[in-house]
């Protein structure tokens, strides 16, 4: 089954789909609301994260400052920049709008959306959402499992367990394995300043794993405080299945074919240094998928 | 239109008269427009005489022929209990799509029954936000001044756990106005103990107010 994190085939489908969000939102920035929408708009894109598009007049567009540039894009048509221009400094390219869709795409007239982190907080309700909003078609289920699983590296053995829990998100990701702390062997984890954030479970923390002369970075991963939603998981940590061996009750995993596969397990982590990271914040969720494009 | 299949991805195991009847690690979801969704499994995963009495069979339109072929559909009702890995799942089998969130509003919301004001509640009212369905409001019970009674109703949803129905006076007639969920499953644990009436039956009316933004 594709990909699709959106609208699934009971929908309209296309490159681009657009459902009403039917949740107030709202944004601030440098403690300015500058988006806040009963009628917010979610728009999918194949291949993409979920965007939020509201009506030009449920946003600050006296803050916006209308620029030459231009950028092209297939599903959506030519994407319209402005500058934000607020009482202490100006973002640059911080809204656009696409005023001239393709024949069959749908239609975006007077909607506007915003960089996700140009801003400092989004909100659905009075819950703030961090990374990007959540698909209503993403389901997040975390299963008591009384299943065996044994983790190697190298031959040795990471983790053993008979009480993990089954996190499956969205339908298409690979079952993920939580193991709780007491089960992993000790002395073989030393902590890695990589994170990574995700609306659904929070932000995760990483280990890297010493076996002899042998790290391997960022092999896994832990949830210390995940959302409420996903509370179960806090106290366990998850080994990546891409690049360890697992048995589940005797049977070896087949290692996924993931993005993570492909591109390594630090390719979409963050570490002190890089662009996004900031010091100012403790936790720092900005950045999305990096490999996302607009 | 189609139907639309789903690897389930977890074990499945299903139990009648206390014997487990279904055991598997290749259930599929078949979901068929306007139906609830339905596990289908592999029969060599599936008790013999089990399987010859109650199984059915995956609609051919299939979406994914692939992933449905060589499997049977299980009735929901052919069971007594169903269990995703350790957990139970009650209701109907979950379409793993199907999203909800519940999320905290300062939004005011009014409930009216027949024309009357029962409840104006803000400040801890949640939002219930789920695919396909209409917004949902939960407010705390003190908030209603109603009469309410406990319903003989019963449903259960695999997205949020068993409900509790109540009942309020309309035009001097008991009439199934509101749920709550006493034990709702992790993913929604903020509707604890709140109450949320149906929009069919009763008039719900969010209201935005003021939220640092100087509006209302």
């Amino acid at each position: 089954m594709a990909e699709v994190d959106g609208p699934g085939i009971h929908r309209p489908t296309g490159h681009v789909v657009v459902e009403p969000a039917r949740r107030r939102v709202r944004a601030i920035v440098d403690g300015i609301w500058v988006i806040d929408s009963d009628d917010a708009v979610t728009l999918y894109e194949q291949g993409s994260t979920p965007r939020w598009y509201v009506p030009r007049t449920d946003a600050r567009t006296d803050l916006l400052v209308a620029t030459e540039l231009t950028t092209a894009t297939t599903a959506r048509g030519p994407a319209v920049w402005s500058d934000l221009h607020l009482p202490e400094r100006v973002i640059e390219r911080a809204a656009w709008q696409h005023p001239d869709p393709p024949a069959g795409a749908p239609s975006l007239d007077g909607l506007i959306s915003f960089e996700w982190n140009l801003l400092d907080a989004w909100f659905e309700e009075d819950e703030e959402i961090i990374v990007h909003p959540r698909s209503p078609y993403t389901r997040v289920d975390v299963l008591r499992s009384s299943r065996h699983v044994h983790v190697e590296l190298d031959g040795t053995v990471v983790a053993d367990s008979r009480r993990p829990l089954i996190l499956l998100e969205g339908g298409h990701n690979p079952a993920r394995y939580y193991l709780p702390w007491s089960d992993i062997t000790r002395g073989l984890l030393e902590p890695s300043e990589s994170f990574t954030a995700c609306p659904y479970k929070g932000v995760a923390s990483y280990w890297n794993v010493r076996i002899g002369d042998a790290v391997f970075h960022d092999v896994v991963w832990e949830y210390r405080e995940p959302l409420w939603q996903v509370a179960r998981i806090a106290g366990h940590v998850c080994p990546f299945i891409e690049f360890t061996d697992v048995w589940v009750d005797g049977v070896a995993l087949e290692r996924p074919e993931t993005k993570w596969a492909h591109h390594g397990p630090n390719a979409y982590t963050w570490r002190p240094g890089d662009a996004a990271w900031d010091p100012q914040r403790d936790v720092d969720w900005r950045g999305d998928d990096r490999h996302a494009s607009r | 239109m189609n139907s639309r299949v789903d690897r389930l991805g977890h074990r499945l195991r299903a139990v009648r008269d206390g014997r487990v009847v279904v055991d598997t690690l290749d259930a599929v979801v078949v979901t068929a427009p306007g139906e609830l969704p339905q596990y289908a499994v592999p029969p060599a995963d599936v008790d013999g005489s089990f399987l010859r009495g109650t199984a059915g069979t995956v609609p051919t339109d299939a979406v994914d022929a692939a992933h449905a072929a060589d499997r049977v559909a299980i009735p929901w009702a052919a069971a007594d209990r169903w269990y995703a890995e350790d957990d139970e799942v009650v209701g109907h089998a979950r379409d793993p799509r199907h999203r909800v969130d519940a999320l905290r509003s300062s939004r005011l919301v009014e409930v009216r029954l027949g024309g009357e004001l029962v409840a104006r509640s803000g400040g801890h009212t949640v939002v219930l936000l789920e695919t396909d369905r209409p917004n949902r409001w939960f407010l705390p019970r003190v908030d209603v001044n109603a009469d309410l009674r406990r319903s003989g109703t019963v449903s259960a949803s695999p997205y949020l756990g068993v409900a509790t129905h109540w009942t309020a006076p309309i035009d001097g007639d008991r009439v199934d106005v509101a749920v709550s969920y006493r034990a709702p499953l992790p993913a929604v644990a903020l509707l604890e103990n709140l109450i949320s009436f149906d929009p069919d039956v009763a008039e719900v009316a969010p209201i935005t107010n003021g939220g640092g933004d100087g509006r209302g």
